[in-house]
């Protein structure tokens, strides 16, 4: 179908659609001034994400260091063979 | 040339499209007030997307009529018509205020898939065929909806 096909005498003649309300565009300049700024509230869920990782890395840290000195082998111990009687011969 | 900071970008672009997407906004949802708010949507979003080379008019207005679509299927209630008018004589000196509200009562009654058809054919003179490839549909689609929904406004308003 083509558009010479339709009668093209409507009743819209004479009108067209209302254009937008003066105010528009200082809304949408408000709204992409928004972004711009700084708000903590936008961010607050990545700050306290950013904090627990901190914390969590922390405390790894500190456990990490405590089973380190538990488990490592002081540097001035003697070997086995000193602690033996001379001609004393290993078990 | 320095690139132009976003509200300056988004001012041309509102300057430039702003007025005509309203218009056909306001025309899908039949409803002035949501048309504003679809605008606004839309060309706050395109600041997330600043980086892609050109924004011309297709896409953006495939973006509203997105939106526009979105905005009716989220609708609850019907709108509260009549705040601002749907309408304006293209002759303010020629301006019949009870024709223009029953043709915008007819207007409303259409479904928004007529209203979009007729409001690209006659105010905007676009041809079926680009009417089929923006909507994605088939040209005797978009025909028969502009024919039924003529048909509709005849018999309403006599």
């Amino acid at each position: 179908m083509t558009d010479d096909m339709i009668d093209t005498d409507d009743p819209l003649r004479g009108y067209r659609p209302a254009g937008p309300p003066p105010d528009l565009r200082a809304r949408i300049m408000q709204g992409v001034e928004a972004p711009n700024s700084f708000n903590v509230r936008d961010w607050l869920p990545a700050l306290a994400t950013a904090a627990l990782i901190v914390l969590f890395y922390t405390l790894n840290l500190g456990i990490r260091a405590g089973i380190e000195a538990r488990l490592s082998v002081p540097d001035d111990l003697k070997p086995v063979e000193q602690w033996l009687a001379p001609g004393q011969e290993m078990p | 040339m320095p690139r132009p900071t976003d509200e300056e970008w988004i001012g041309r672009l509102y300057d430039r499209h702003g007025a005509g997407l309203y218009r056909y906004a306001s025309m899908v949802l039949a409803d002035p007030t949501g048309a504003a708010d679809v605008i606004q949507i839309v060309f706050v979003a395109l600041l997330r997307r600043r980086s892609a080379p050109e924004f011309d008019e297709r896409y953006l207005r495939r973006a509203v009529r997105n939106e526009c679509f979105s905005a009716l299927r989220k609708r609850q209630r019907d709108v509260l018509a009549g705040a601002l008018p749907l309408l304006e004589a293209v002759d303010a000196a020629g301006d019949r205020p009870d024709e223009r509200l029953a043709i915008e009562q007819a207007l409303r009654e259409l479904p928004p898939d007529q209203r979009e058809v007729v409001h690209l054919k006659v105010f905007e003179g676009m041809t079926f065929q680009e009417i089929a490839d923006l909507t994605d549909e088939s040209i005797n689609t978009i025909a028969s909806r502009y024919r039924y929904a003529i048909e509709k406004l005849r018999a309403h308003l006599t």
